[in-house]
């Protein structure tokens, strides 16, 4: 148990003031008056926006302030003092309510004492502010509200005028134009005892300190130049606005001090205004951004801050790292799934820190001795007082007689080393799954096909992460948490999310469909890939000739642990057909006289090792552990590799080709759901049709329609999958669930359908009518968006029009999808981010805050549960059943 | 007044005012204080049902600081009990 009343550090209070010009003076290191910055020798000039007392830049000098050098001196403020006063931007709002709810003579608020006496009252009764600033904060706002919309002045009898704010800066008084010194004056004179209720703490703010006399300037730090490889300067977009600020302030001044007319002057001020204004924030709404001379918009203090690449964002809640790398993927399905490929140069570059020990002491060595350029070697060696040594040819020899015991040698990443493999956008935690290295030749991490579900990843070019870990707990975390292995059942649903896709599917279950036999060499080739090692069984048939065969069935049986009982449906099976027909479609696994697994019927497919679907995955690792799981996996991937490259398998559109006579039916059955579509719009359009319940005539027509059409679509690829067995291999694929779907297979040899734009016929276009090739109201088939044509005959041109319609909105619906799920994802998680199970099971955040007294008030972890039960009862009674008879 | 009584509702859990006993029993098992229980705002449509029906019944007002014990069904945890702090009413900024 964690006793949070211990937290050892605690914010106790945080301040929030403003600025005085007389503070802002106090902390300048110098005043700043000349818009330059080097002079052509290239050194800073005094009070220039570079001035040596704001802090170093440059390695190998010395502050002037603090003496300091370079990352020691955390850099110094300077100062700018304005020739006039300015409005600071972020406080127009308050600046107004400010205006509104005092008097303009006397700078009282507009209140009688009676109501203040009664407002002191309540804040005094509220008590300390700092503990309840959300009640203080409603009733000054209340108080404010009140003073603002009173018409006379309680002390001096002055009416009030109405003040409004023009965007951003600009405030008028009935029309009549109010300066920033004229404002700034009418603050001044409320007093400070009347400070409160506007909700101001007199003790560290003033309300004309909202106009900026004296602007402070960032530390160089904040704002460093860099000198390009021609030898030129350039300056930070902060030192390009703060130029502008000094050069028109200059100006200003000049202009006022030597009587220059009055519009000049106003003109000059409200430029200095603008700049100072886009120097906080280059996006405020109302006025123009400042731009750089290339006309892109510059950064200024506002832009540091915001958004997705703001600080926050970009460089607090998230950071770049060392010890990583990034590279296309490509598939290798003779790899782990455990393990990813590294090519040789990342694993050169990325280093895992060794600490020598006595026992250790002689591979260091050979480490060492072997250098950055020959691969287990190492790149650096470092001291025990932190100094980082690079290892070279010329020092190794030299470094190597020099290593002890308690150095740390940098190594290179090795075949073994845990590593951390991510895939963005990080959407899950097997998003970011620890995989054992393998070095490899080539430029690309090599990844194991079941792992492309977890990780969303396809070969098209994606790139991918890796995380070379550098501390042993971490190592210890990644290994036994993070592992690939540990992940195959997802908390998702419990099921597998690593599994055989595509080939491994096709392989295993043209290997096990049927009776496919094998000879012993063809048998013993199979399994060669796998880890099982033993003899082939009894053979299960010999042949006419002598030749002892093997079943498919047999074969996959030896990669099995021992001990499986399961019946089940594979993906073939049909309900609507008897037993008889479905024999080799049920699943059944039993355990045989000497104790082995047996597949005595049904084909391996989708539904037995599948991502996300495979039953039989599912129970290995459940019942005999993430390790034989993993074996199993990799031994299923293998043996259908193998199977399907022995065996062989291809598809082309021919396949899709179907007899005439079937041709004719389809376009029969069409026919005729046209001919029925026909009937209804008749029937609709002499008002003979009877309305659903709750429905329109009209939309009465149109489901009428989907329904028939829908009908048509479904009995084409009927007719056209009557003459497409299982020897057709896209048939297969879709059956066994390998890839694509009996839909995507009646599309190309039967009808593609209707197509549909919201859910709905295709009804936009021109009045009346989709496309001119159509009369105006016509309701049929053809003209709503119904495609006859099938994909192998080709689409007639309307056809093409209107699918091309569907397809758009396909697309769009998945971008729009895509960028709304993204946003709920991160609103998820800085929601849940700092919730944490504690060892009895309670969810607690960081502060200790109870969230769930039990997670997920069953404390049932999810990945573990069967069917959201903690235990498998179902499973448990047919054992037991088994064991009696 | 609430216009009708949320806990007809079938999706509305049981709520009823935990004892004196129940919540330190609470506090001790998971060795926290008070405030480190999950909270409700005096607001809440069930505390003001659940204020109504003690009425009624003649029972002591919900106050602030006391704990609402809730009732959830669940078809793999049985009956979770959960508690719930009551604290006043905040504006939403």
């Amino acid at each position: 148990m964690v006793h949070y009343q211990y937290i050892p550090k605690k914010i106790a209070r945080i301040q929030f003031a403003l600025l005085s010009p007389d503070e802002i003076r106090n902390m300048s290191a110098t005043k700043i008056i000349t818009a330059d910055t080097y002079d052509d020798d290239g050194f800073p000039i005094d009070m220039g926006l570079m001035d040596p007392r704001l802090g170093v830049i440059e390695p190998g000098l010395k502050c002037k302030t603090c003496g300091r050098k370079v990352d020691e001196c955390p850099g110094h403020f300077g100062h700018i003092d304005l020739a006039m006063p300015v409005i600071h931007e972020g406080y127009t709002k308050m600046i107004k309510e400010m205006l509104s709810a005092t008097c303009r003579a006397c700078g009282k608020i507009k209140l009688t004492e009676e109501r203040q006496e009664k407002v002191n009252n309540k804040i005094a009764k509220i008590g300390k502010i700092s503990e309840n600033p959300f009640l203080f904060l409603s009733l000054t706002s209340k108080v404010r509200g009140d003073s603002i919309s009173v018409g006379q002045c309680p002390y001096c009898g002055e009416e009030s005028k109405k003040i409004s704010l023009d965007k951003p800066t600009t405030y008028r008084e009935e029309g009549h134009k109010l300066t920033p010194k004229e404002i700034r004056e009418r603050l001044e004179r409320i007093p400070d005892d009347h400070l409160v209720f506007l909700g101001i703490n007199p003790k560290v703010a003033r309300p004309e300190w909202m106009i900026l006399t004296s602007l402070p300037v960032p530390p160089v730090t904040v704002r460093p130049s860099i000198t390009l490889e021609s030898g030129d300067r350039s300056e930070d977009d902060l030192t390009h606005k703060l130029v502008d600020v000094l050069r028109i302030n200059q100006r200003l001044q000049e202009n006022r001090d030597s009587g220059a007319p009055q519009l000049i002057v106003e003109d000059l001020w409200e430029l200095l205004q603008y700049h100072i204004t886009t120097y906080f924030d280059n996006q405020t709404s109302g006025i123009p951004p400042a731009r750089h001379r290339s006309g892109r918009p510059l950064k200024t203090l506002a832009q540091r801050l915001k958004g997705k690449e703001g600080r926050f964002r970009s460089n607090l809640s998230g950071k770049r790292v060392n010890f990583s790398a990034r590279t296309v993927i490509s598939p290798d399905p003779y790899i782990s799934i455990n393990e990813v490929g590294v090519p040789k140069p990342i694993a050169m570059e990325l280093s895992v820190p060794m600490r020598i020990n006595e026992y250790n002491f002689e591979q260091v060595k050979e480490f060492v001795m072997k250098g950055p350029e020959n691969h287990p070697g190492a790149n650096y060696v470092i001291r025990p007082d932190g100094q980082r040594l690079r290892i070279t040819d010329r020092n190794k020899e030299t470094l190597l007689e020099r290593l002890q015991v308690g150095y740390i040698v940098e190594r290179h990443l090795m075949d073994g080393d845990i590593v951390l493999f991510n895939r963005q956008p990080s959407l899950h935690r097997m998003s970011m799954m620890g995989h054992e290295v393998r070095v490899m030749g080539g430029k690309t991490f090599r990844l194991n096909l079941p792992n492309c579900p977890p990780y969303n990843a396809d070969f098209d070019g994606d790139e991918m992460n890796l995380h070379c870990i550098q501390g042993e707990e971490a190592r210890a975390e990644a290994k036994i948490i993070m592992r690939v292995q540990e992940q195959i059942l997802s908390p998702r649903f419990g099921g597998p999310v690593i599994g055989a896709i595509h080939d491994h599917i096709s392989g295993n279950f043209i290997l096990t469909h049927g009776m496919q036999m094998f000879p012993s060499d063809e048998a013993y080739h199979l399994l060669t890939k796998t880890s099982y090692g033993g003899a082939l069984p009894e053979p299960d048939v010999i042949g006419y000739n002598g030749t002892p065969l093997w079943s498919g069935k047999s074969i996959f049986s030896l990669i099995m642990p021992d001990g499986i009982t399961m019946e089940y449906n594979s993906s073939i099976y049909n309900p609507a057909d008897d037993a008889e027909h479905n024999f080799d479609s049920l699943v059944r696994i039993e355990v045989n006289e000497e104790g082995h697994s047996k597949l005595l019927s049904g084909p391996i497919d989708e539904v037995s090792v599948g991502a996300f679907k495979g039953k039989l995955l599912e129970k290995i690792v459940r019942d005999f552990g993430s390790d034989r799981g993993r074996q199993f996996l990799d031994d299923a991937t293998r043996l259908a590799i193998n199977a399907i490259s022995l065996i062989g398998f291809s598809t082309g559109i021919d396949e899709e080709d179907i007899p005439e006579e079937a041709k004719l039916q389809i376009s029969d059955r069409l026919d005729e759901a046209e001919r029925k579509v026909d009937i209804y719009v008749q029937k609709y359009n002499s008002k003979q049709l009877e309305p659903h319940p709750g429905r329109t005539l009209k939309e009465t027509l149109e489901v009428e329609a989907m329904r028939e059409l829908g009908r048509a679509r479904d009995g084409a690829g009927q007719i056209a999958s009557k003459y497409l067995g299982l020897k057709n291999s896209a048939v297969l694929m879709a059956r066994s669930g390998a890839r694509g779907s009996m839909l995507n297979l009646s599309q190309m040899s039967g009808s593609i359908g209707q197509q549909a734009v919201r859910g709905q016929r295709i009804s936009r276009g021109y009045q009346g009518r989709t496309l001119p090739h159509f009369k105006p109201n016509d309701l049929g088939a053809a003209a709503k968006g119904f495609v006859k044509s099938c994909y192998k005959k080709g689409l007639r041109p309307t056809e093409y029009f209107f699918h091309s319609m569907g397809g758009r909105e396909g697309l769009v619906d998945t971008a729009v999808r895509t960028s709304r799920s993204g946003y709920m994802q991160r609103r998820l998680i800085n929601a849940l981010e700092d919730l944490k199970v504690l060892l009895d099971r309670e969810v607690r955040n960081t502060i200790g805050v109870v969230v769930q007294f039990r997670y997920g008030e069953d404390g049932i972890d999810p990945a573990r549960s069967i069917r959201s039960d903690a235990v498998d009862y179902e499973d448990i009674v047919k054992t037991a059943m088994r064991e009696v008879s | 007044m609430p216009r009708f009584n949320v806990f007809e509702n079938h999706m509305v859990p049981r709520h009823s005012l935990a004892t004196e006993e129940e919540t330190a029993a609470i506090l001790e098992k998971f060795k926290i204080i008070k405030t480190q229980l999950p909270k409700m705002l005096i607001i809440d449509p069930c505390v003001k049902a659940l204020s109504q029906q003690h009425k009624k019944e003649g029972k002591e007002q919900i106050q602030l600081g006391d704990v609402i014990r809730i009732d959830r069904e669940s078809p793999t945890a049985g009956v979770y009990h959960y508690y719930r702090l009551v604290i006043e009413d905040k504006p939403i900024y």
